[in-house]
């Protein structure tokens, strides 16, 4: 509280000490010294060392800002990502947060959110045994989790299909006189489905596959290794206007597919239009270079655009590791000519 | 809930002695004499600062919502390197929980007080004051009114924890 008030003058000259000359300035007859003094009110000891602590406090506490600034920075920006379906910049944004801030809830959610987006299915997993029975505050952001807990059910094996898959050792190979009457018996299976319609596809028998992969999308029309799996099919089918329809449909969903990107750029590129082919595939292999699938476009693309030096790293690059070999294996035959990808 | 004022002003007294400090320090960069000052008493009022009634009605006014300003930019910057372990995080130390309690108890005493309120309402009221003293003088004086009631609400604690909160998430959400 301010109070404003002259102080009454008890004899005439400077109402302080009595000096002769009185100074301008105010109602209150000071003079100068007295003026300059009570100007200067002392603020006192007490308040100084006070202040003081505060200040020891507040320098050390500053240590951490640039660190807990920065996390807070990662995790803004991994939403902004996230809300512009950019999922794989969430991704990683959202996993700095997390290397750093293990137990924090809200990037856990996030995280699980991008990376099922991004058909990481193994992160979400074990994310989610850690978030079980946590509480979550922001109930948008639960609502979110809880309708894409519902979705990823359909991205794993149920019980009956795993007793199925370990009769036979593996998912691949289920005889079809199995596997035809269990996705009988279980039509709304998405997951069998999309297993089987993929086998087909392994078998070049691109037309059962692409009819599996239909019926998938009218249960599940957001299922997104069905809308994959269907833009390679149209491709295959030399019918380019749909394939591009799929990819676009999935693009929608994440802007940073690199697997679609890249598949978008192999139509792109059985279309004879090399250059926007190159362009395409190089967006998805910068901003995913651990994709393989985007690695092996790359071979193909700049096969077809004449660039074998840059063919060739991308072939050696692939060497040293067995997965991206396999991915590699398509484009290495298409070089060699036992495979025909376009006319 | 109801919580005797006097209990909050104890609990919160950083923010009273902040609170009065701003009003001496306004008075010294307006070079208005101070005679008596006041920083923290278990009374009412629980602080206060005597100084020279100014004829400069900006002066005057600048006087009375110093602690506005004062408090709200020093309540904010001193639970900056806190807010975002304590709010944002969970991990927030015993000292970034100190940071927070000044900072918010700062901030909430940034609310010039109905006294300040009633030395503005003197000065605009003169009627040689030209329009524009008045225009910007009575909103304050009734903006001061409002957060006095609103105290009965906490908007003062409200106020002190959203600067405590605000500028951190502000400063991210521009530089994000």
């Amino acid at each position: 509280m301010d109070i404003d008030q002259s102080e009454p003058s008890p004899k005439s000259g400077c109402a302080n000490c009595g000096h002769l000359v009185i100074a301008q300035g105010g109602p209150t007859p000071l003079c100068q010294e007295c003026r300059e003094k009570f100007i200067k009110f002392p603020i006192p000891l007490w308040i100084k060392i006070f202040g003081g602590a505060i200040a020891v406090i507040f320098i050390f506490s500053m240590s951490n800002l640039p660190k807990s600034f920065s996390l807070a920075m990662h995790l803004e920006k991994g939403k902004k990502a996230e809300k512009a379906n950019n999922y794989l910049t969430a991704q990683r944004e959202f996993e700095i947060v997390i290397a750093k801030l293990p137990n924090n809830i809200e990037a856990q959610a996030h995280l699980m959110l991008a990376a099922f987006y991004n058909q990481d299915i193994s992160t979400v997993a074990k994310i989610s045994s850690g978030i079980v029975g946590k509480e979550i505050e922001d109930n948008d952001l639960f609502a979110d989790l809880q309708n894409m807990l519902t979705k990823a059910d359909d991205y794993v094996a149920n019980d009956s299909l795993m007793a199925l898959s370990e009769k036979y050792k593996s998912r691949d190979t289920i005889p079809d006189n199995e596997l035809i009457p269990f996705l009988a018996r279980n039509p709304e299976d998405v997951y069998a489905k999309a297993n089987y319609a993929s086998l087909l596809f392994n078998r070049s028998d691109y037309i059962a596959s692409d009819s599996m992969l239909s019926s998938i999308l009218l249960l599940k029309p957001d299922y997104m290794p069905a809308i994959v799996i269907k833009a390679t099919i149209k491709r295959e089918l030399n019918q380019m206007d749909s394939s591009f329809y799929y990819c676009d449909k999935a693009l929608a969903i994440n802007h940073e597919n690199t697997y679609i990107l890249s598949s978008k750029a192999r139509t792109l590129l059985k279309q004879h239009k090399d250059g926007e082919a190159l362009k395409l595939a190089s967006t998805s292999y910068k901003m995913n270079e651990k994709d393989y699938y985007s690695l092996a476009t790359m071979a193909l693309v700049y096969h077809y655009n004449n660039k074998l030096k840059e063919r060739d790293e991308m072939i050696k690059k692939a060497a040293s590791d067995s997965v991206a070999t396999s991915y590699m294996q398509y484009p290495l035959d298409v070089i060699s000519g036992q495979q025909k990808f376009r006319n | 809930m109801f919580i005797p004022g006097f209990l909050i002003t104890l609990v919160t007294f950083p923010g009273v002695i902040v609170h009065e400090l701003a009003h001496q320090l306004f008075c010294r960069w307006f070079k208005v004499p101070v005679f008596k000052v006041v920083y923290f008493q278990m009374e009412n009022p629980a602080g206060y600062v005597v100084h020279e009634a100014t004829t400069n009605k900006l002066k005057g006014i600048m006087i009375s919502i110093g602690p506005f300003i004062v408090n709200t930019l020093l309540g904010a910057i001193i639970a900056l390197p806190a807010s975002l372990p304590v709010f944002r995080f969970d991990t927030g130390t015993p000292l970034d929980y100190v940071l927070i309690y000044l900072g918010v108890s700062i901030a909430m005493h940034a609310f010039p007080s109905t006294g300040d309120a009633n030395v503005i309402w003197e000065q605009v009221k003169e009627k040689e004051n030209p329009f524009w003293v008045k225009l910007v003088g009575y909103p304050i004086v009734g903006l001061i009114y409002l957060g006095s009631i609103g105290s009965f609400f906490w908007l003062d604690l409200i106020y002190g924890v959203a600067v405590a909160i605000g500028l951190p998430n502000l400063l991210i959400a521009l530089f994000a």
